[in-house]
């Protein structure tokens, strides 16, 4: 009976996950000893005239992060003698009747939802701190013992951020460079596409690799060249030098092509026939057949040219063409030296920043998913 | 081949044929080309490659004497120094824009009208990057032999000195702390969106209406700013009034000061790491375990697997792809990281968060040394390259594309 219940509880898949937990456990604690071990042979090796800083510097990785290792191992620990124990002694009689394995399933569903709500309000708890936080007075920030709900609401940090920074301007600046960069990444893309796809002439093959060897190419290694045409060309702080360089997206013209080239070509030489010519063919045609994909792309262009942080931030050295992303980092640097009391001003700030991004994702979050289960199919 | 209209000759006398003054617009085109070109290429000679040929080096020595004077009146340059010193702004544009006219000078003389269509409707494209992307390649190489300093205007070729300094001079340390910087973000980065978005998908696939908000809202912070998002995050990691170390003090334990300790300044960023990640992972794994074919799990039930052993043998083998992708796409994202690194620390404290990007990015405009900004630009290139095409070539043979 005995050895009967241990062969059942062996070859449960849960068996195995628990043995490897309790490797885990052991190889956790075994190297938080060895830390410990180095920890105090660096202790007792320190003199009276080093520094805290030199202290730190001497001592090995696995002696600093001792005190991690040694809980973590014994949370795993924990976890798989527990489930041992479970294994054992508490899942044969669940199997026997039917009764306490409907009440084990029906009781998994609810721990499977408390995880799921739990997790997602842990998910959410930044946002709800920023804009709780921007409703706040700047004693209550500093208070001891954080207030999860204002004493009292305050609505004149809105009115504040606005008038220490050109918010306005910032908006409109991200607004106008956010329009043209989408443009020019879904219409150029478009055509490019087409070209690529289903336009026929010499060199097609050696061009579209030009395009591929783009993706393989971030702006993250090319900027400083970039930024040296850009100044020469006198368009710092303008426009131009805001959207000209984020004009194309390979990504999307890749993408864009992929999807042309599932739509047959009989669709296309029926519109010929109709007299229909390129642009025709691209809107008429192309587009609607692959909308879904049009949606999905010109979704994240926007979201992109939005948040876009890392080339603003270099072509902007004043406040005339900064975009919010931008603007809310140096919103901090305004406020330097005052240090903490900002926060809720800085908060108003970034809620104002992100409302049309929230808003966007919540209606429209079906086609950016459809774009990312495709991307995952791949 | 097919006809296509530029085949057909037989056109009524009286409507113009398509593509009709073709030769005309291709010599005029291959003309206007060359001289373009011939421009860009004098003033790239001139300015960027400072050639000793001819009489260049006076040239170029008047036009910056002449900018210097016009800078100190506030006036811009106008007549022969001015058109000479546009020429050696813009000259490797003007030089692709040459070359580009006459290459399609060119297709419009070999191609037939209707694909010569088709040809210009990539060539916007194309103009762009060559200009954006491939130029700025050759210029970062071009950029890494000189001795730029950003503030000054001059500069002149020094060879292999920048090198010389990243490999075996005071850059070596650096480059090596940076690349461990970076690599532990990125392990933590892979760790979070792969272990991370493999455990919450598990957690919340199921089908039901409240589930789909709930996935809908943990996968939300990904398009939020990084640049907004980091500024709520250095609030909530605040030393004394962040509610992360007021949490950490309910608990009795003591929070650090995040962001402004070097031993804890990574760990904090990595706090807006997992809040971007995981709900991108979790979507990514859960739209491909909805490809995974129902009926092998209830084979799999008949033989008597249960929950652990149906992940092991079906689901992570059926994921293996997607696992792939996503292991490919975020490391080559990680290693870019810039954002939140230069909004939370900046690369400090100290040096404790300055990872790649952020290296380059401060060389060159917080040091002004745009040479060797070049040098790490490139080597990180390559890094990432390598890199990149290892994991690919490692992982092809070990993943099974059955679905």
């Amino acid at each position: 009976m005995n050895k009967h219940a241990f062969r059942t509880m062996r070859q449960s898949g849960w068996f195995d996950m628990l043995i490897a937990l309790l490797v885990l456990a052991v190889i956790a604690l075994s190297l938080s000893l060895i830390g410990h071990v180095q920890y105090d042979a660096a202790m007792a090796r320190v003199t009276d005239e080093m520094v805290a800083y030199e202290i730190r510097q001497s001592i090995p990785a696995l002696a600093n992060a001792r005190q991690s290792l040694l809980a973590g191992g014994l949370i795993a620990l924990g976890i798989a003698l527990a489930g041992m124990l479970w294994l054992r002694f508490v899942s044969p009689k669940v199997a026997k009747s039917t009764r306490a394995q409907q009440t084990a399933k029906s009781l998994s569903v609810v721990l499977q939802y408390a995880a799921a709500i739990s997790h997602t309000l842990l998910i959410l708890f930044p946002i709800y701190w920023m804009v709780i936080s921007s409703f706040k007075t700047s004693q209550e920030l500093l208070l001891p013992v954080p207030t999860l709900w204002p004493n009292e609401f305050v609505f004149s940090n809105y009115p504040n951020v606005l008038q220490k920074a050109p918010f306005a301007l910032y908006f409109f600046n991200t607004i106008v460079s956010t329009f043209f960069i989408m443009l020019g990444e879904v219409g150029l893309g478009t055509f490019a596409a087409y070209g690529f796809s289903k336009g026929r002439f010499a060199g097609k093959n050696v061009l579209f690799v030009l395009v591929l060897g783009a993706l393989m190419i971030p702006l993250q290694v090319t900027f400083v060249p970039i930024y040296v045409l850009i100044s020469r060309l006198n368009w710092m702080n303008t426009f131009a030098g805001l959207i000209v360089p984020s004009l194309v997206s390979a990504y999307f013209v890749f993408m864009l092509r992929q999807n042309f080239l599932a739509v047959d070509d009989s669709y296309l030489d029926a519109g010929k026939v109709d007299g229909m010519g390129r642009v025709g063919a691209i809107i008429h045609v192309l587009i609607p057949m692959c909308a879904p994909t049009m949606i999905t792309v010109s979704i994240i262009s926007f979201i992109n040219g939005w948040n876009s942080y890392f080339w603003p931030k270099m072509i902007t050295t004043n406040d005339a063409r900064r975009t919010i992303a931008v603007g809310i980092v140096y919103l901090r640097e305004t406020f330097a030296g005052m240090e903490t009391s900002n926060y809720n001003e800085m908060m108003a700030g970034a809620v104002m920043s992100i409302i049309p991004i929230v808003l966007l994702f919540l209606f429209l979050q079906k086609y950016i998913m459809t774009g990312f289960s495709k991307a995952a199919m791949k | 081949m097919t006809a296509t209209g530029a085949d057909i000759k037989f056109y009524p006398k009286h409507a113009m044929r398509p593509g009709a003054g073709k030769k005309t617009v291709a010599a005029l085109l291959i003309i206007i080309g060359l001289v373009v070109f011939a421009a860009g290429l004098y003033g790239y000679l001139a300015g960027d490659l400072q050639s000793s040929w001819f009489d260049l080096p006076e040239i170029r020595q008047s036009v910056m004497d002449a900018r210097k004077v016009a800078q100190s009146e506030g006036v811009g340059l106008t007549g022969t120094m001015g058109v000479l010193s546009t020429m050696m702004n813009t000259a490797v544009i003007l030089m692709i824009f040459g070359g580009l006219m006459i290459y399609i000078a060119i297709m419009l003389l070999t191609q037939p009208w209707e694909r010569f269509k088709d040809f210009a409707c990539v060539v916007p494209v194309v103009a762009f990057f060559l200009i954006f992307v491939y130029y700025p390649m050759v210029d970062l190489l071009r950029i890494s032999f000189t001795n730029w300093n950003l503030i000054r205007d001059d500069y002149g070729y020094v060879g292999l000195k920048n090198y010389t300094w990243l490999f075996a001079g005071s850059g070596f340390k650096y480059l090596v702390e940076s690349l461990r910087i970076t690599v532990t973000y990125t392990i933590w980065e892979i760790i979070f969106t792969l272990a991370g978005g493999m455990l919450l998908a598990m957690l919340f696939d199921r089908m039901s209406r409240g589930f789909t908000v709930l996935r809908t809202f943990v996968f939300m912070p990904r398009y939020i700013g990084v640049s907004t998002s980091a500024i709520v995050f250095i609030w909530i990691l605040n030393g004394r009034y962040g509610i992360l170390n007021h949490v950490i003090a309910l608990f009795g334990g003591q929070g650090p000061d995040w962001l402004l300790s070097e031993s804890t300044a990574l760990t904090g960023v990595l706090f807006l790491t997992f809040w971007r990640v995981t709900g991108y992972g979790m979507m990514i794994y859960l739209s491909a375990m909805k490809g995974i074919p129902q009926d092998y799990y209830e084979a799999a039930e008949i033989d008597g697997a249960d929950g652990p052993q149906r992940f092991r043998f079906i689901t992570l083998p059926m994921l293996a792809p997607t696992t792939l992708f996503l292991l490919i796409t975020t490391f080559i994202a990680s290693m870019k990281v810039f954002m939140s690194v230069d909004v939370m620390t900046g690369g400090g404290p100290g040096r404790a968060t300055n990872v790649m990007v952020q290296w380059v990015y401060n060389t060159a405009f917080r040091d002004f040394r745009v040479d060797r900004a070049a040098a790490i630009s490139l080597v990180f290139f390559v890094i990432l390259l390598l890199a990149t095409a290892a994991t690919m070539r490692y992982s092809v043979n070990r993943v099974s594309y059955d679905s």
